[in-house]
């Protein structure tokens, strides 16, 4: 168990170094004769907020709508296997934007700061 | 040769870090009042300062993480966000502070009021946030804002009693007006020199930067000696308010007030190095203030950030400061008296400090982030636990403080 409390809240690191979340959640399989394993790490699109007060669930699904997110709010869910290894950062296989990890940045980027002169693509 | 221009860029930061429109105000107002028995305050704040600036680009130099980063790891997600809500109130309070003085300025430039110059000069520090790169930001401002030196010319030019200000500057004097007054400016004060604002703008400037282990010894120099010259402007304020203000019972109930010394001292070029200082000092510091707010909710949520990418790459990163820019300027046009919320901010800047200082202090202190030889040494965990249980015990004080003499008087 204290292995799973270091990773909650830990930085997640992409193949390219790129800081792209953190680790909101954990999918946990637990077993009959052995030690609960983890099978995912859950983050972003209201992991959080969703174990919270359904107020705040509510204004968190209701901000990632006004930042452009399309469709249901849902976390980013990164399998066990794509884990690469743990130091003081859980550094995955896969880039940030395969395992969804920047899609409110995106979303954000494609719905408002786009629109700005000199946002860049 | 980069480290010796990274030197006297971070001096230079640390002095605009020092000075903005709140210290600018609280020090005036403090001399006016208080004559020199509130300098011991300037000591006091540099010390502090000093202290957690420089432990807080320590932990980003050896976590390669800025402080935000560290603390919500460190604290969890519920604990921290305790500090970040406190962060993101005092930050929005600041802004318009800063706001505030940038359209002041402008308004003793061209009679024109300074509501009317709130939204263009929030636009303008939008458009350089938006434009300029981080070493433009972090420098060019600052640079601008030695125009505040002036305080310094006018001191020595009224041949300051400088027995009389080394035997009463440590002594508490109300000089008739009440210690709850006093208690209230001391405290108005600390918040003016050692915002939570500049530790986190720091730290996160570092991991800009890219400082690494060598820059051990860089970064104490300059957070020692950036705050020592922003301490002496400071302590130039006063002095020039106490000098100028007092004698005449005059009370800075607007900038155009704290204006009052330069003028005497120097004439006319006085005043206008003062509006310069004033601009430019509060460009600064709104700059840096809405940079770290964007900086510790993005490292709390842990979104890409990057002040040199183009915005859309941290398309979040870059909404943060805009909202706090659009909140404060929104704060500033409701006609609430500017200099109220100057030191108010002030104030709340100091009673909240501790929720920065005890989420920093368990990360330096914590080997597991901040490695051997860059952890906490001995003197850092004892005067950091010190000042932090200080401030702690302040803050309550504060809030009393703070109703008692009706913000101020």
């Amino acid at each position: 168990m204290d292995t799973l409390y270091e990773l909650m809240d830990q930085g997640i690191v992409d193949p390219n170094g790129e800081r792209c979340g953190r680790v909101d959640d954990l999918e946990i399989e637990e077993g009959f004769d052995r030690a609960p394993r983890v099978t995912a790490i859950l983050s972003g699109g209201g992991a959080k907020s969703r174990h919270m007060w359904r107020q705040v669930n509510r204004l968190s699904v209701w901000l990632h709508h006004v930042l452009g997110w399309k469709g249901e709010v849902a976390p980013a869910r990164i399998p066990w296997e794509e884990v690469e290894k743990l130091d003081q950062d859980v550094h995955i296989r896969v880039s940030a934007g395969a395992a969804g990890l920047d899609r409110l940045n995106r979303s954000a980027a494609e719905r408002i700061v786009k629109h700005i002169p000199g946002a860049g693509s | 040769m980069k480290k010796l221009k990274d030197i006297a860029l971070g001096i230079i930061t640390a002095i605009g870090g020092f000075i903005d429109a709140g210290a600018i105000v609280s020090s005036s107002q403090a001399g006016a009042q208080f004559r020199f028995s509130l300098l011991w305050v300037v000591v006091l704040s540099f010390f502090t300062i000093t202290l957690y600036v420089e432990m807080a680009a320590r932990v980003a130099i050896s976590t390669r993480r800025a402080l935000f980063d560290a603390v919500r790891e460190r604290l969890g997600f519920r604990i921290a966000l305790l500090p970040l809500v406190t962060i993101c109130l005092v930050n929005w309070l600041t802004i318009a502070a800063e706001i505030a003085g940038m359209a002041y300025a402008l308004q003793m430039l061209t009679g024109w009021s300074y509501l009317a110059w709130a939204i263009p000069v929030t636009l303008l520090l939008w458009l350089i946030l938006w434009k300029a790169s981080f070493s433009l930001v972090e420098n060019g401002s600052s640079l601008l804002g030695l125009f505040i030196l002036v305080f310094v010319w006018s001191a020595f030019a009224l041949h300051p009693p400088w027995h009389e200000i080394a035997g009463t500057m440590w002594k508490p004097d109300a000089h008739g007006q009440g210690f709850a007054l006093y208690g209230y400016s001391a405290l108005a004060l600390i918040g003016a020199y050692a915002s939570p604002y500049q530790m986190l703008f720091y730290s996160s400037g570092a991991i800009e930067e890219e400082w690494d282990e060598s820059y051990r010894w860089p970064n104490r120099i300059i957070a020692f000696v950036g705050n020592l010259f922003g301490a002496c402007v400071a302590a130039a304020i006063i002095i020039v308010g106490a000098m100028v203000l007092n004698p005449h019972g005059v009370k800075v109930e607007q900038f155009s007030g704290a204006s009052l010394g330069p003028n005497l001292a120097l004439g006319a070029k006085g005043l206008w190095l003062f509006v310069a200082g004033l601009f430019f000092c509060s460009m600064a510091a709104g700059l840096e203030t809405a940079l770290s707010g964007s900086y510790a909710v993005a490292e709390y949520f842990g979104w890409h950030w990057k002040k040199d990418e183009p915005p859309a790459r941290s398309a979040l990163f870059h909404l943060a400061y805009m909202g706090f820019l659009i909140a404060s300027a929104g704060l500033v046009l409701t006609t609430l008296d500017p200099i109220k919320v100057t030191e108010t901010a002030m104030v709340f800047n100091a009673i909240l400090l501790p929720f920065t200082l005890i989420p920093l202090m368990l990360v330096a202190g914590d080997k597991r982030y901040a490695r051997p030889p860059l952890t906490n040494g001995r003197f850092a965990r004892i005067a950091g636990w010190a000042l932090a249980a200080l401030l702690t015990i302040a803050a309550p004080i504060g809030i009393v403080l703070y109703f008692v003499t009706g913000g101020g008087g």
